[in-house]
């Protein structure tokens, strides 16, 4: 049983204070929503909890451990980290080579069904079928935690429904989530916080 | 990190300024009037030296400028107070204009003296690097939209630029040597007379006024430039 | 995983046909046109073309120079690997092998056999390979180095070429004297201490 707790989180870009006294604590099989507009600080409150910004105050503890190290978390950001002028396929290569795992092309498809545009190029495909792929990423590896970041941008009803299965099956096998949003889902969110 | 510079003080920048004006003003007068007409015609190139009153100030406030560059990058390294960028970012433009002037002026000096606009010897040639390296300065900051990134990474390229000035001049000495071994390059000027040297230092003072002059309105516009982006974001 | 870093490197390099046998024969075309320009007069083609391979070596780095961080950052990527290696040093030094395997290696590589168009002799090849290959180093981290600074600059492609020139000017001038490789190991060195220092600085900023 799993614990993410974040104490006082305060963080700053440049000389702006973009959040402060941010608490709060979820447990294994919760997820938990970051709304805010656009611009409110939910990317930085999320790049915070994934490590890529020190925070100004306040710390973090992933199983009551000043984790550091992050290797628990998942991060999916807002940007795809897809190459728009390779293919589908070569797009997996290089992602297999980057996280260091050989990755079966057909069945990291079949995740988010996208398997008829294996060797199309990333530049043809919708934006919410880039999105799909960059979050195929999640089933990569075994991660205890999914911090996501404007998931549900570009997706329509169907792949909204279809991506909150997913997370309802995670959260089953005990995966902590959070996720931004600057729009209402609907799913069992566990609490959330406005921004 | 905020600018921690109170209205007080930019009104203290402006008041200073107005002596200063006065100043510059007075020793130009006094410099040209030494270099036009008080001081000796050079024996072989007459009264057309008389640019060198012009040229060779502006050489040494163009490194002095990029020296005070670097200096202000490297405290801003240490102290991470941002006023040291804005003097950074000040002084770059004059500093560049001043290499300009000093390129032109050694243009116009070796027209006379050996029939063409330009010669590709040492001191010229580390000139116009000079000036790419503030040209480069300059334009980096313009081109990055973060304010804060940009003051940062210019850091970085001031001292990078600043670490390279020696090895530009040791490699364009060394070129130079080899390309040109017989030019006696009339910039130089190693021993000079003492009339010639007096308005020479006027001069240079009065370019360091008129330096510090402009230093202080570019800082001034700086500083307020930084408080009202500052005011704006919230 | 430092080799996984160098391998994806050569692969999007191979993928994106700027691979070395577009690059190579984009330069080969370049210095062809010296004799059209210049006349065929051997020896002065000869001359020319020992001067003008540096150009080429200059332009081969500075037109992909996009590929280096900035490609990278822009489409989020920078994100996985900076999390992924623990080490930003060995990130840049990835780089570092991969932009020259892909860059410079084919250039110099080349200088025996298209030296024979120019009719270098045996003992004119081997210093000019030697030089071309201890400056394009120096010139790869610079390139570099560069790069990462400018990573949140919009069409930095110039502006880029502007800062970077200046700095090649002294590998160039020790460059074309063939007798001057200890002092291009030298500009070499400094070369790779400064960029490090700044590429990390760089990739630490815009990492967050």
């Amino acid at each position: 049983m799993e614990k993410l707790t974040i104490k006082n989180l305060a963080c700053k870009r440049g000389s702006n204070l973009v959040f402060e006294k941010i608490s709060f604590e979820i447990k294994s099989g919760q997820t938990f929503l970051i709304k805010g507009s656009n611009g409110s600080g939910k990317t930085s409150l999320i790049r915070t909890i994934a490590g890529f910004i020190k925070p100004h105050e306040g710390e973090i503890f992933f199983d009551n451990r000043n984790d550091n190290d992050h290797d628990h978390f998942q991060f999916i950001g807002e940007k795809n980290a897809l190459k728009d002028n390779l293919s589908v396929k070569n797009n997996i290569i290089l992602w297999s080579l980057l996280f260091n795992a050989s990755i079966d092309i057909d069945d990291f498809l079949k995740i988010f069904k996208l398997n008829s545009f294996i060797n199309q190029d990333v530049a043809t495909l919708s934006d919410g079928q880039k999105k799909r792929l960059s979050l195929s990423r999640l089933f990569l590896d075994k991660k205890l935690v999914w911090l996501l970041d404007e998931p549900y941008v570009f997706l329509d009803e169907q792949n909204t429904i279809d991506l909150n299965n997913k997370i309802l099956k995670f959260n089953q096998e005990g995966g902590i989530v959070i996720v931004t949003s600057n729009i209402e889902i609907d799913f069992p969110f566990i609490e959330r916080i406005s921004l | 990190m905020n600018l921690k510079i109170s209205n007080s003080q930019i009104e203290h920048i402006k008041g200073a300024n107005s002596y200063l004006i006065v100043s510059t003003f007075l020793i130009f007068v006094v410099g040209l009037y030494f270099s036009l007409l008080d001081s000796p015609p050079d024996y072989i190139q007459g009264d057309s030296m008389r640019i060198m009153y012009v040229h060779v100030p502006s050489a040494w406030l163009s490194l002095f400028s990029y020296t005070i560059l670097a200096i202000s990058c490297i405290v801003w390294f240490v102290t991470r107070n941002p006023i040291f960028n804005l003097f950074a970012k000040s002084i770059a433009p004059i500093g560049a204009a001043f290499t300009l002037i000093a390129l032109v002026t050694g243009s116009i000096w070796g027209k006379p003296t050996w029939g063409v606009w330009w010669v590709w010897d040492a001191r010229l040639t580390s000139m116009l690097l000079l000036f790419f390296l503030y040209l480069a300065y300059i334009l980096l900051w313009q081109s990055i939209t973060n304010q804060e990134t940009a003051a940062k990474i210019s850091a970085a390229l001031g001292i990078i630029g600043f670490i390279n000035i020696p090895i530009i001049k040791f490699s364009v000495d060394w070129w130079n040597t080899l390309h040109q071994p017989a030019t006696i390059s009339k910039l130089s000027a190693p021993s000079i007379d003492i009339n010639m040297l007096i308005p020479l230092l006027i001069m240079t003072l009065g370019y360091m006024c008129f330096l510090i002059t402009v230093f202080l309105i570019k800082l001034r516009i700086e500083i307020i430039d930084q408080k009202m982006v500052r005011l704006s974001e919230v | 995983m430092f080799r996984n870093l160098i391998i994806r490197d050569l692969k999007i390099a191979f993928f994106t046909s700027t691979n070395f046998l577009f690059t190579a024969s984009f330069f080969l075309l370049i210095l062809i046109l010296i004799p059209f320009i210049f006349g065929s007069e051997i020896g002065l083609l000869k001359i020319m073309f020992k001067g003008l391979i540096w150009i080429a070596l200059v332009l081969s780095i500075l037109l992909t120079l996009s590929r280096i961080f900035n490609s990278d950052y822009d489409d989020g990527n920078l994100d996985i690997i900076i999390r992924s290696v623990s080490s930003l040093e060995s990130i840049i030094c990835a780089k570092y092998i991969a932009y020259w395997i892909t860059n410079c290696l084919p250039l110099v590589l080349f200088v025996p056999i298209v030296g024979q168009l120019f009719n270098l002799t045996f003992q004119e090849t081997v210093p000019l390979m030697v030089n071309l290959g201890i400056g394009s180093i120096g010139m790869v981290f610079i390139a570099t180095c560069i790069s990462a600074l400018t990573l949140g600059a919009k069409r930095t492609t110039f502006l880029k070429g502007i800062i970077i020139i200046p700095l090649y000017i002294p590998f160039i001038i020790f460059g074309v004297d063939t007798d001057s490789w200890p002092i291009l190991i030298g500009l070499s060195m400094i070369a790779f201490v400064v960029s490090m220092y700044a590429s990390i600085y760089s990739l630490r900023l815009y990492g967050e």
